[in-house]
């Protein structure tokens, strides 16, 4: 079934992505491998029947975010920082050995995961439409709050870098 | 459609609205022929906007549940007596905040205005959290809160130690994030609904799904280690010293004391609530954790050299005993037996506020020039020079180690007592041997403050009313919490009687 | 059709990533990815479950998410421009004022 390649595909993609993030001594680099992950996400997002998040995904998240970024990684032309940014031997194994123990638990809580139904989905599913929808009337509370959440990231980049009138 | 009761909302958008009146403020005072200093303006303007929150939040109290409609905005803003008495709790620790902020923000000059409407948004953000049940709506306000802290340790830019700090507490909030917001898409998966009453009820009968028990641990295990770095529980505290000693201090009043209470608002709605069908799993971790905070706590405190990190630690170990009341709560289902340990709870974090402000307010008030006034050698012969703060901080030494006739006591003898009656008679009494451990570097403070005459003649500190006006306050809370606390546990006792909202556990 | 199991077992993956990442490297931008990683990981985990309880409204969180994730973003570079105008590199361990 395609359905399953491509997702098969998306997920390995996604997976090694993710490990070339996590490794690369170059932030760019590293940045350059997150855009390539969060695209797979949104491919598999597309491929569950949620248009709209994947779209949001891609514009919001690979695009204003990661921008945000390299634009920032470049503007402050790192020099000296770049390389050679590991943690000695002894933290690296406690912290694989931490993950470690995480992943196992968390593989062994999803091992038998299944729902009894795979329920039709109607027919605006994961349209904007429906999302929105729902965002302006069960969920306006939360959505106003973010609106306020948006206001202080705001209010705090320019703190931390505006300009300072004498 | 939507129907909204304004009555209910009121006090949450008197905040916001505050917040954009400051930001506003703060812009006309930046127009060129305007210029001049808005801090102190911002300062009332911010003061009154919080009163008039907490005026009406009261008014709510009062008329609760008949004169305003509790549930609104589809059950997403829940209003009960226990959001109330945070509110309240969070209004007034941000008020006494900004009345410790004045110097702070006569030196920030640009930014003055900003300042203040960001301790205004993250009080925003905190009454978001405490006044819901769902899980997706406590996430945005806990980020809206974190966001404003994050800037506000930052806030002195030029001060290197502050912006590391910053992204110091920056990063491992956002890994806690990170933590909490995949518990909670872990457990709304399990339970189909991110209300805690409906994640109750699922957890209760996991058998509507296979491996579905599994799966709930992963998430509830996920979202505590989330809160427990908030919070600052032992193996997930190593931000605390670094982030409180970094920030400005005033900054580091508000995280200690408002950021905390919030947290512990929502820990405890949690683990009463939404996840206590799992109450067996989550008890013992609770126990190692609150045994583990408090002694780790006080034990680096007794180390320090400055203040200002003790003061860390020391909240640290605070925490560790508010982990002790949580850790008390009872695996039955129903509210009565779990009553005692969050009343106990809320009485120890009003004491803790106070105590706390006046803490820090001393040190902000020693504080001239621009000379710190951090560590032990610094604060040396002070008692002598400024009898009045010296005795003020004795009585918040006195309070925070736990002696009577202190707020300090009464809230430790009310949350050991709870542990004692749930039969954890080792928990309470490792608690006391720490506040015995604890009574050593809080005298010491004071020793340091009273017993060796100051080799130089101390200049005159210039009066400050905002300054004295706070410590007043909780100079005079922290007696009269000491020696009558039943008004305000008669509060809390209504309080908690609504601690789980509408439902009735099974 | 794809397995619950599967999307879960990915979105472990990815979010253990993210927490292996957040520990083991020291430069603040790598620091920060890791948990942009951690946060995309969760929003799987919403979608798949949207798809296989047929409901709308996680999707709905899953957007608020992405918000959060933004927002954060923007005052986590805000910071990290701030922390960078006084020093020449981000690496967490030439942090000497402070200790870790």
């Amino acid at each position: 079934m395609p359905v399953q390649v491509l997702f098969y595909l998306f997920a390995c993609v996604s997976v090694i992505a993710a490990f070339l993030t996590i490794t690369r001594k170059n932030p760019v680099i590293s940045a350059v491998w997150l855009v390539v992950c969060l695209f797979c996400v949104a491919g598999i997002y597309l491929l569950l029947g949620a248009y709209f998040v994947a779209a949001v995904q891609v514009i919001v998240y690979a695009g204003a975010v990661l921008m945000l970024f390299l634009f920032v990684i470049m503007m402050l032309n790192l020099r000296t920082g770049i390389v050679g940014q590991m943690r000695n031997l002894g933290i690296k194994l406690l912290g694989v050995l931490i993950a470690l123990l995480v992943f196992v638990q968390l593989r062994l809580a999803f091992k038998g995961v299944s729902l009894l139904t795979g329920p039709e989905l109607s027919a605006d599913f994961g349209q904007a439409a429906s999302l929105g929808k729902l965002l302006f009337s069960e969920y306006v509370y939360p959505l106003e709050v973010i609106a306020v959440l948006l206001l202080v990231a705001v209010v705090g980049a320019l703190v931390l870098t505006g300009k300072e009138s004498a | 459609m939507l129907q909204t009761d304004w009555n209910t909302v009121f006090p949450l958008l008197t905040v916001a609205t505050t917040a954009g009146f400051v930001l506003l403020l703060a812009m006309v005072g930046r127009v060129g022929t305007l210029r001049r200093d808005i801090g102190p303006a911002a300062a009332v303007l911010s003061v009154l906007g919080l009163a008039v929150s907490a005026g009406m939040t009261l008014w709510q109290w009062f008329s609760f549940p008949r004169g305003f409609d509790p549930d609104t905005f589809s059950g997403l803003l829940r209003v009960d007596r226990f959001a109330i008495f945070f509110n309240l709790l969070l209004c007034a620790g941000a008020v006494l905040c900004i009345l410790l902020s004045s110097r702070l923000t006569g030196k920030l000059k640009t930014f003055a205005g900003e300042y203040y409407a960001l301790i205004v948004l993250a009080v925003f953000g905190m009454m978001v959290m405490v006044n819901t049940t769902d899980l997706v709506v406590l996430l945005v306000g806990l980020e809206t809160m974190s966001l404003a802290v994050y800037v506000l340790v930052g806030i002195r830019r030029h001060d290197q130690r502050g912006s590391e700090a910053a992204a110091k507490y920056f990063l491992i909030g956002a890994f806690a994030s990170g933590f909490l917001v995949y518990g909670i898409a872990l457990t709304y998966g399990i339970a189909g609904s991110t209300r805690m009453e409906q994640i109750a009820v699922a957890l209760a009968d996991s058998g509507g799904m296979p491996g579905a028990g599994k799966v709930a641990l992963a998430g509830l295990g996920l979202v505590l280690v989330g809160l427990f770095f908030k919070v600052s529980a032992v193996p997930f505290h190593m931000w605390v010293p670094d982030a409180y000693e970094g920030a400005p201090l005033p900054v580091t009043t508000f995280m200690a004391v408002a950021v905390k209470a919030a947290a512990f608002a929502v820990l405890a709605r949690l683990l009463v609530i939404g996840f206590h069908p799992l109450a067996h799993h989550w008890l013992p971790v609770l126990w190692a954790l609150a045994v583990a905070t408090m002694t780790l706590g006080n034990l680096a405190a007794i180390f320090q050299g400055s203040i200002k990190r003790m003061l860390a630690y020391s909240s640290i170990a605070h925490a560790g005993y508010l982990l002790v009341a949580l850790a008390s709560l009872s695996p039955e289902p129903g509210l009565a037996v779990q009553q005692r340990v969050l009343l106990s709870l809320l009485y120890y974090l009003v004491v803790y506020t106070l105590m706390n402000v006046g803490a820090f307010g001393v040190l902000i008030y020693l504080e001239r020039g621009g000379r710190p006034m951090e560590t032990l050698e610094q604060v040396r012969g002070t008692g002598y020079g400024y009898p009045v703060l010296g005795a003020a901080m004795a009585v918040f030494m006195f309070s925070l180690a736990g002696i009577p006739p202190t707020g300090g006591f009464m809230g430790k003898f009310y949350v050991f007592t709870a542990a004692i009656d749930r039969g954890l008679v080792w928990l309470a009494v490792i608690g006391v041997l720490n506040s015995a451990v604890s009574a050593y570097y809080y005298l010491r403070v004071t020793v340091q403050m009273y017993m060796r005459e100051s080799e130089k003649s101390l200049p005159r500190i210039p009066f400050s009313i905002p300054l004295a006006l706070a410590l007043t306050v909780c100079f005079l809370g922290i007696f009269y919490l000491g020696v009558s606390p039943a008004g305000l546990l008669e509060a809390a006792g209504r309080a908690v009687e609504q601690a789980t909202g509408m439902v009735i556990l099974k | 059709m794809i397995e619950l199991s599967e999307l879960l077992l990915l979105s472990a993956v990815l979010f253990v990533l993210g927490v292996v990442g957040f520990i083991i490297r020291r430069n603040i931008l790598i620091m920060f990815m890791s948990v942009e990683l951690m946060l995309n990981s969760a929003g799987l985990v919403l979608v798949a479950f949207s798809n296989k309880l047929g409901t709308m409204d996680p999707q709905v969180f899953a957007v608020f998410v992405i918000a959060l994730a933004a927002a954060e973003a923007a005052v986590g570079l805000a910071i990290i421009v701030a922390l960078f105008r006084g020093r020449e590199s981000v690496n967490i361990d030439e942090m000497r004022l402070l200790k870790w």
